[in-house]
């Protein structure tokens, strides 16, 4: 009896513990260990609209743009530092995940797949070297590499261009047994608009360049618009939006909830420049697009904005509000035909072919002004409304007298939008939109702490203080 | 022996140390006569012969006695003997000393079966009046054993106590269960009675321990019924992970942490917490940070007949500190009065007259106390009932107790009902047997800590005093989902408590079987095993209209979460024991062993947001539901030995090893051995030294190691699902899932602590003064944490080994008995606690690591700093002098309010420098009167709504606003990134909404100073006396009052206590944040206590 007491515990021990059973005990069942592909597109395409060009990082851009205020009664230049962590976040983690749809896809031979994984990284590192500059890239992704080095942003540049060319050839493919549908949602799977799409952004990316070689990329980029979206019922815009608190545009549900973006002075002076008398109300954007206090349109004042997220909250005590923001089904534009039209006026005008530039520029603005009310289906511009805003003197000042100004004014007021990182890549590009927070203008975002504190060849004389400066400008930057 | 010349009386002792008589003589009989004696090897009675020739003593042998008698003392005692025929009367002389020949002082003699008695003085002396002849004295001393000695017709006594070793070879419960002396013991240990626990009725039994255990820190959370505190023992030892003790109930392993709630603190008998990982050891990993083992009561004191007993106490509880603000400004901004303000930066509220509030209505100015004025009274009712009985085979308890709790925020309650049984039972022939069953079911009926503006309470501290916030309606008179408040971005109080709830329902079951065999009286078979289940089931609904989304026109939002979690453990533990004395020199003992740990939880998480209508609190109501569900496996298997070896009851060592095999660790690093050793020595037994003094001293010292295993699941990066941005998912019939951002070493190793522990159990004066003091260092190294690594590598976090927490702290317990007389009885009992805790090493270049983070602030680990530390936004100093830099630029936007330094870093430490406190009990005949009070210095709390409390105007400190002041420091500017230092700072400005609004971003602000001193408890109780009882059929019977959080001494904003524990502070190792926690009760109560 004793024995065979023993001996089952003997038994018993030997065998609770061996490998295998420890191992069953811990696999993981909360996670999976393959994803497919339909489960992974949908997070890139979603992360970029949510967390890229609508989380914390976007919506400083606006104040940094001087698009909108901050009117939480301290200056959001007093820490650049805080603003860029969520972008630098998301966009490595959602790069990522690109990584392994292209590796699952090439193995599949699914080349749909792979080429809206480049494209999207195409989009993320430009955004990144846009707002940071310099970014791991060479050694980034390499799981011996515990501190990848920084790359220059301008030699990203020519790996961005590399790798949209290369998303255009497997678009090119023909088609294949796995093909994206729904769970594309941009494009539900359709090649031909992916195509065009990333031929806008190459237009966008050599319109970026032209400081650097003003000819050669005007050419370029006219290039790419050729083969580029015909008409806004292409763009690559975001959509699936409800009115409900969840799944809704995100820049919309931020303001929603803590509603600390004001109208800015940048908007507001770029308004009004085109006005005879000096009213902002001349362009009828301001009706639909900002709310009145106390009839009045009244801009806060960058940088020393009083606290102004009281009540009442979504129309301002003290400075208009976005009325853009209070929209929760507003969609998310990623790249535009009307974009694409202003980056022709462009490149024409640096060709020299004013007229040509100006008479694009006329139709870029009058369909900015059809957009104007993309937001909000409601509040459409009549077609009377566009035309006595066109007919403003200044608006339409003749191809003798257009000027970049023209342009680039409306190309920001343009990017009001939901874009306010191409709004600041335009203000930096040109240097021509008047900066008004007495701390300046910031060139660049610092890198956020989560990599300084982590990554030992981050670099740390890009800082609170040192973004001011003429040396940290960015290397396409006037 | 040989004397010349020496007094009678030493004379006498050395005789009764030589022999067994002890001499008895009165008064009359001359000791201090010196005498000349030679008594080598003669007999007794020569030498006592010639010791009284010629005097007028004569002596006597009286079994061991021998009684001296002078003709004067006869003739005395015969005059006494009349008088006292007529008095009754006569006086008692004697001395008490020990077995070493030295005074006891201060022992208790008193008359039997009476109140009447004395104590001895400094000599051992005492004199006492007593009448009749048939009278028995009682002497009695803590350490000793009580001696009764029958007077008849003898005056004076010298009595010898014999020292009982029970008293100073207390036993007390180590791991498994296993009892053991304390003078065995070679680490530290600290017991606490079960009585202890219940004295002021709070029934968590965590909270019980504050300042009662030297080393054990224990940090409330918030006044919220429900929210039990963190216990932590030594600091801590993980970074990231659980710091948290293991618990071990009646031998076996229980869920702890939150869990400690469905205990009741009446079914405890001691509790006994093992500090160091020596102390530890045999439970292996999992007691990396320590054990509390709890003891419930068996029935075993009671003998005989069945005791029935009965106690009930009945409290009730107010709020307790409250933070200073202002009661003069009224809402506006700048001095101007606005209705719709959410500042109190408004003109002074005497200098306003009749105004238009936000509702359209007229009102008169008034000032409200708003935080105050939302608190009602709660209550708390205990009421326990055990059943014990002892009997041949056995001894059994069996427990009943409930508690019923309502809070100080209205609609919030707490219940708990407790079964419990534990008995002890000899079946057959070496067989014995004990089972331990619970069952309690608590409900916790509270509301949950919420983040920003959809927090809560905010309101209550932030609203101005101009608001009439009880006064007026919290909803709109057609739409009691429209609530009306100041702020319309921000919840209402009163509509919160009155619309919104948390249910929490947990049911639990655990207990064990032990079986020992013994083979033949030292080798014993052990087994026990054991189980623990629970099932908390949830509902929280935020109705329509809630917080920051709802507050639209019509209300929208809304949410109602139902979850499940439910947890097993099993423990099987079998062990062979073998115990044996040798030569009556040694003594050893030796288990070997095997355990086996499987725990298993699952949860299950429904959220239904965007109600459709208010009052239905249903997923049915909902328009988005998102479900998520998680399991939980681990097992531990442990081979283990442990071995005691001791030296004729003065020198002990033990050793012990124990190998875990742990299912969360790669398989080759799965396996791990791990050693203690430690060596204690009675140093009063070993060194002869006078016990006048030191009557007892030990010293001890350990050193061991022990290991920590990481997080769950370690064998795979897979992928999860996500919703990026808040996108949720399902939707449109798509998922999304991600990569887990979370990557895993393949050479993960178990984190190693090393500990070295050396102390000291000195006891003086007979026992009258106790130190314990111990010293410790704990080394943890290879920490396993989930490493922050650049995202730009691809994953956020890698778990692996990296970092060195380093602790080392003093632990000092104090007992003094400063004054004992036979009906009064002074204790006084301190316990220090102070540790420094330092980050070493970060894993790689890592500098720092976030441990809990939001909005407001970071709690983190950074190397070379303090762990836990405060990480965030600073003032810039001035590197010289270290003052705070004023702008002193005209032209800058900040001119003369002080600068933001550029770069965030470690700005405090919620660490304290030390923990004391000081228990005093006194007790004069049937009342006793104990009272704790408890001083913390050091250490800091954030406290955003000290923020929230400036920036708005509401705090007492923006009372001077309009003063012009110049604030203490240097001014200063900031020039192409350089700081220029020009001087101190003259610059003259108001501390107005302008100035607070620019330093309420800067984080530094919101540290407040954490130290207190708080009247913990006090309890007065009377003792029914049995002259009373004796007619009835109580056994006894005592009634007490009590208090507790009686007040509360503090610089910070605060109460320094509460703690945010739930959203980003959920870690418990990131304490020392406040977002408008609810404070502290004070709490009144009174009970009764009947044994039949």
């Amino acid at each position: 009896m004793k024995k065979t007491i023993l001996y089952l515990f003997l038994i018993y021990f030997c065998f609770s513990c061996t490998d295998g059973i420890m191992d069953k005990i811990d696999t993981n069942p909360n996670q999976v260990t393959e994803a497919p592909l339909k489960t992974l597109l949908p997070k890139v395409q979603t992360s970029l609209i949510m967390n890229i060009l609508g989380g914390g990082t976007p919506r400083c851009i606006y104040y940094v743009s001087e698009q909108n205020g901050y009117v939480n009664g301290t200056n959001i230049l007093d820490s650049p530092k805080d603003i860029g962590g969520s972008l630098w976040q998301s966009a490595y983690l959602d790069l990522n995940d690109l990584l392994i749809i292209k590796k699952n896809a090439i193995q599949s031979e699914a080349w749909t797949y792979v080429g809206i994984a480049d494209l999207l990284s195409a989009i993320n590192y430009m955004i990144l070297c846009d707002n940071f500059g310099d970014i791991p890239y060479s050694e980034a992704f390499k799981s011996d590499i515990s501190n990848p080095k920084f790359d220059s942003a301008e030699s990203i540049y020519s790996k961005i261009d590399e790798t949209i060319d290369e998303a255009i050839s497997y678009f090119a493919k023909p088609i294949s047994t796995i093909e994206p549908k729904n769970d594309d949602m941009f494009y539900a799977g359709d090649k031909q608009l992916w195509i065009k799409s990333a031929y806008a952004l190459k237009a966008r990316l050599y319109n970026r360049l032209a400081n650097k070689d003003p000819q050669r990329y005007a050419n370029k980029a006219l290039d790419a618009i050729q083969k580029s979206f015909t008409s806004s019922s292409e763009d690559m815009i975001f959509t699936k939006f409800i009115n409900s608190t969840q799944n809704s545009n995100p820049l919309s549900a931020y303001q929603l909830v803590q509603p600390l973006s004001s109208m800015g002075s940048g908007i507001y002076k770029t308004m009004i420049y085109f006005s005879n008398q000096n009213n902002v109300e001349d362009d009828p954007r301001t009706a639909i697009w900002f709310t009145r206090v106390n009839g009045q349109i009244i801009p806060a004042p960058n940088g020393t904005e009083k606290p102004d997220f009281g009540e009442p909250r979504l129309d301002g005590a003290i400075y208009s509000k976005p009325a853009i923001l209070k929209i929760r089904t507003a969609p998310m534009s990623v790249l535009t035909h009307t974009e694409l039209k202003f980056i022709e006026a462009e490149s024409r005008l640096r060709l020299g072919q004013n007229e040509v530039a100006y008479n694009v520029y006329l139709d870029a603005v009058r369909e900015a002004l059809k957009q104007a009310s993309n937001f909000n289906s409601s509040v459409k511009l009549s077609d009377s409304a566009i035309e006595t805003y066109m007919n403003l003197q200044n608006v339409s000042p003749g191809y003798d007298k257009f000027s970049s100004t023209h342009l680039v004014y409306q190309k920001y007021i343009y990017h009001y939008q939901c874009q306010p990182y191409e709004a600041y890549n335009d203000i930096r590009q040109w240097d021509m939109v008047p900066i008004t927070n007495p701390k300046g203008r910031i060139n660049r975002l610092p890198y956020p702490d989560i990599e300084l504190s982590r990554n030992s060849n981050a670099p740390t004389d890009i800082n609170d203080y040192t973004v001011f400066d003429n040396n940290t400008k960015l290397f396409w930057a006037k | 022996m040989k004397q010349d010349n020496m007094e009678l009386q030493k004379v006498l002792n050395e005789i009764e140390k030589q022999t067994d008589y002890l001499f008895v003589y009165d008064k009359y009989v001359n000791v201090n006569r010196k005498v000349s004696i030679n008594s080598n090897k003669r007999p007794l009675k020569e030498v006592l012969g010639e010791l009284f020739e010629g005097t007028n003593v004569k002596y006597s042998l009286d079994g061991n006695y021998i009684v001296l008698s002078s003709t004067e003392s006869k003739n005395n005692e015969r005059n006494e003997k009349i008088s006292l025929t007529a008095q009754q009367e006569k006086k008692i002389t004697g001395t008490v000393k020990d077995e070493k020949g030295e005074p006891v002082i201060g022992a208790n003699v008193v008359v039997k079966g009476t109140t009447s008695g004395t104590v001895t003085d400094i000599n051992g002396n005492f004199s006492l009046l007593i009448i009749g002849t048939n009278v028995i004295l009682e002497i009695s001393f803590v350490g000793y054993v009580t001696q009764d000695v029958s007077i008849g017709t003898k005056t004076k006594l010298n009595i010898l106590l014999a020292e009982n070793s029970k008293v100073l070879d207390e036993v007390v419960v180590t791991s498994f269960g296993i009892r053991k002396t304390m003078k065995q013991l070679t680490y530290s240990t600290q017991e606490l009675k079960g009585d202890e626990m219940t004295k002021t009725g709070n029934p968590n039994v965590l909270s019980n321990l504050q300042g009662k255990i030297a080393g054990v820190s224990v940090s409330l959370n918030s006044g919220m019924l429900g929210k039990g505190p963190d216990i932590k023992i030594r600091g801590s030892r993980s970074l990231t992970g659980d710091n948290r003790p293991l618990y071990v109930v009646d031998g076996m392993p229980i869920s702890g942490g939150d869990r400690t709630a469905d205990l009741n603190p009446n079914d405890i008998e001691t509790i006994n917490i093992l500090k160091g990982p020596a102390a530890s050891a045999l439970y292996g990993l999992r007691a990396s940070n320590g054990v509390v083992i709890i003891t419930t009561k068996s029935g075993s004191g009671t003998k005989g007949k069945p005791t029935i007993e009965l106690t009930s106490n009945y409290s009730f509880e107010k709020i307790g500190m409250l933070p200073d603000t202002q009661m003069e400004f009224a809402q506006g901004n700048n001095g101007v009065f606005n209705a719709n303000a959410i500042y109190a930066w408004g003109p002074r509220i005497s200098t306003m007259s009749t105004y238009i509030n936000q509702l359209g209505e007229m009102e008169e100015p008034g000032v409200y106390d708003n935080d105050k004025d939302f608190f009602q009274t709660g209550s708390t009712w205990n009421s326990n009932l055990t059943f014990s009985n002892n009997s041949d085979i056995g001894h059994y308890l069996f427990g009943i107790g409930r508690s019923d709790q309502t809070g100080i925020v209205p609609n919030t309650s707490m219940e708990r009902t407790n079964f419990k049984f534990n008995g002890t039972f000899k079946l057959i022939k070496n067989l014995s047997s004990s089972l331990s069953i619970n069952y309690s079911e608590v409900n916790i009926h509270d509301l949950p800590e919420l983040a920003g503006n959809q927090n809560i309470f905010r309101g209550l501290m932030e609203t101005p005093p101009s608001y009439n916030l009880k006064g007026k309606p919290y909803a709109k008179a057609d739409d009691p989902y429209a609530q009306i408040f100041y702020r319309a971005t921000q919840n209402n109080p009163y509509w919160i408590v009155n619309n919104c709830f948390r249910k929490n329902k947990t049911k639990r079951t655990f207990g064990n079987i032990y079986l020992k065999y013994d083979f033949n009286a030292f080798l014993s078979l052990n087994y026990r095993i054991g189980i623990d289940h629970y099932d908390t089931s949830g509902n929280q609904f935020l109705e329509l209209g809630m917080g920051d989304v709802g507050r639209t026109n019509p209300p929208s939002g809304g949410s109602y979460t139902i979850s499940n979690n439910a947890s097993d453990i099993i423990n099987s533990n079998a062990y062979l024991s073998f115990n044996k004395t040798i030569n009556n020199d040694w003594s050893i003992d030796f288990i070997v062993g095997n355990e086996l740990y499987d725990s298993r939880s699952k949860s299950l998480t429904s959220v239904g947001s965007n109600l459709i209508q208010g009052n239905w609190p249903n997923l049915g109501n909902a328009t988005d539901i998102t479900s998520s569900n998680y399991e939980y496996k681990q097992r531990i298997v442990g081979f283990y030995a442990n071995a005691n070896i001791g030296w004729k009851n003065k020198l002990f060592l033990n050793g012990s090893g124990r190998n875990d095999i742990v299912s969360n660790m790669p398989s080759k690093n799965r396996s791990f051995f791990y050693p203690s050793l430690g060596l204690s020595g009675i140093v009063t037994e070993l060194i002869p030294i006078t016990k006048k003094l030191l009557s007892y001293g030990k010293v001890r010292t350990t050193i061991a190691e022990v290991g920590q295993a990481g997080s769950m699941y370690v064998n795979s990066r897979g992928f999860v699902k996500t919703n990026p941005g808040g996108y949720t998912f399902p939707y449109l019939g798509l998922t999304s899932w991600t990569q887990s951002s979370t990557r895993i070493s393949p050479n993960l190793k178990p984190q190693n602590t090393k500990s070295i522990e050396i102390g000291t159990d000195l006891r003086f004066f007979n026992n009258r003064v106790g130190i314990d003091y111990t010293y410790y260092i704990n080394n943890s190294d290879g920490q396993i944490f989930e490493v922050p690594v650049p995202i730009t590598t691809g994953a956020s976090t890698e778990i692996s080994n990296g970092g060195q927490l380093k602790s080392y702290g003093h632990e000092i317990m104090l007992n003094l008995i400063p004054i004992q007389t036979h009906n009064f009885k002074w204790e006084f009992n301190t316990n220090f606690n102070t540790y420094s805790n330092k980050v070493k090493k970060l894993y790689g270049s890592t500098e720092r690591i976030t441990i809990g983070a939001s909005d407001v602030i970071s709690v983190v680990a950074e190397k070379g700093q303090t762990f836990p530390s405060f990480y965030g936004s600073a003032y810039l100093r001035d590197p010289e002098s270290g003052e705070i830099i004023y702008e002193s630029n005209p032209n800058k936007q900040d001119y003369g309010k002080p600068l933001k330094a550029p770069q965030n870093k470690v700005i405090g430490t919620p660490k304290p420098d030390f923990e004391i406190s000081f228990i005093n009990s006194f007790s004069y005949k049937d009342f006793s009167l104990s009272f704790q009070l408890d001083w913390k210095r050091g250490g800091q709390i954030f406290s955003q709504s000290y923020i929230e409390g400036i920036r708005r105007g509401a705090a007492g400190i923006t009372r001077d606003r309009e003063e012009l002041t110049i604030p203490d420091g240097k001014k200063g500017t900031v020039v192409d990134g350089i700081l220029q230092v020009v001087g101190d700072n003259d610059t003259q400005i108001k501390k107005d909404m302008s100035f607070y609004s620019n330093v309420y971003s800067v984080q530094e602000t919101g540290l407040q100073d954490a130290s207190y001193l708080r009247l913990r408890e006090v309890n007065f109780s009377y003792n029914i006396p049995q002259k009373i009882l004796s007619k009835t059929f109580i056994k006894n019977a005592s009634i007490f009052v009590t208090g507790r959080n009686l007040f509360l001494i503090t610089d910070s904003y605060v109460d320094p206590e509460v703690n945010m524990s739930e959203g980003s502070f959920q870690s418990t190792n990131s304490q020392g944040v406040e977002i408008s926690q609810i404070p502290q009760s004070r709490s009144y109560g009174f009970g009764i206590n009947v044994k039949f």
